[in-house]
């Protein structure tokens, strides 16, 4: 099982935080992987940005996802959506 | 003073003395948080000659980061901000001494006591509060640098407390609950960061400062920029 939590962001207002413990995210699989659930906004090599279920997400190498303008509970759904995703995709490593 | 040093900063020179820019070199110099207030300050104090340095933050640098924060370019993003903060500083003056270390909490409070003055760069008042309370026990002066939005606040804390200065809740709980992030521009970041490490100087060097609960106020998109009010 991989271990994450989710942590609100100091960003902006409304921000969740989905953080790894101890695990990196592989920002191709990732970009694949998350483009079955959302659509991609933007690709570099060290960032992902999409839009998933209404949100922008970030996406970062280090093992960590921003989710914007959200909610504490829709948060918390989205992020096991995104690690499931993520972790289907063999993204994290 | 080495050739090399007094040669980078020959222009300090007439703003400051000799025995001040010894002082500023010698001095131990804590900052917390390497964003938005943070990073300028640490800019500024490179540039005053500072070389002694003890810096925490836990962040890695995000794109959120870019509106605001100087050490934030594209090639650094996603890797952690004291790193990029000791890099900078190498590049700024290669003689300069950087202790890095993480989140500032109540088990690394003590590494405060090897610093002569410690300069709040954090955007929580949670953390803050921990800062500050560290500061008291170890009677080190606490520089209050804060910018929200386009406005800012700075001042020293030496023995009027923090908590009353800002008529916080006694209670972890409620603290908490003060846990909010805002808008903010440029300008407010950059200006608390520059005054704070000003402040700071001014402190070391036994100069005038703005001393709590009296606080320098700014709101850089105001005609009028600065003005002075009482804190509490």
């Amino acid at each position: 099982m991989i271990e994450y939590n989710i942590v609100d962001s100091c960003t902006s207002t409304n921000s969740y935080e989905v953080k790894f413990k101890n695990k990196k995210i592989n920002l191709k699989k990732a970009q694949a992987a998350l483009s079955k659930i959302g659509e991609s906004a933007a690709e570099t090599p060290v960032v992902l940005l999409f839009k998933i279920k209404g949100h922008a997400v970030s996406v970062y190498a280090s093992g960590r996802m921003l989710i914007k303008n959200i909610e504490k509970t829709d948060a918390e759904a989205l992020g096991k959506e995104l690690v499931s995703a993520l972790n289907s995709g063999g993204a994290v490593k | 003073m080495s050739e090399l040093y007094s040669e980078k900063f020959f222009r300090n020179t007439g703003t400051l003395g000799p025995q001040e820019q010894k002082k500023l070199r010698e001095t131990a110099f804590c900052l917390v948080g390497m964003g938005g207030t943070g990073g300028f300050c640490l800019e500024n104090l490179l540039r005053l000659g500072c070389e002694n340095f003890q810096i925490y933050d836990a962040d890695r640098f995000e794109l959120t980061n870019f509106n605001r924060q100087i050490l934030a370019t594209e090639k650094v993003v996603d890797i952690a901000k004291v790193d990029v903060a000791v890099r900078r500083a190498s590049e700024v003056n290669s003689s300069a001494r950087i202790r890095k270390l993480g989140k500032f909490n109540s088990g690394s409070s003590a590494n405060i006591k090897n610093c002569d003055i410690v300069i709040d760069g954090t955007d929580n008042l949670p953390s803050r509060v921990e800062i500050a309370r560290a500061c008291e026990k170890y009677k080190k002066p606490y520089v209050f640098c804060s910018a929200s939005s386009s406005r800012g606040i700075v001042t020293i804390f030496t023995n009027y407390r923090f908590e009353t200065a800002f008529q916080l809740p006694t209670d972890e709980k409620e603290l908490q609950k003060h846990k909010s992030c805002s808008s903010i521009v440029c300008p407010a970041a950059s200006l608390a960061g520059t005054l704070g490490a000003a402040q700071a100087v001014n402190y070391v060097l036994g100069k005038p400062y703005a001393k709590a609960p009296d606080a320098i106020f700014f709101d850089t998109f105001r005609k009028d920029v600065f003005w002075r009010s009482r804190l509490g």
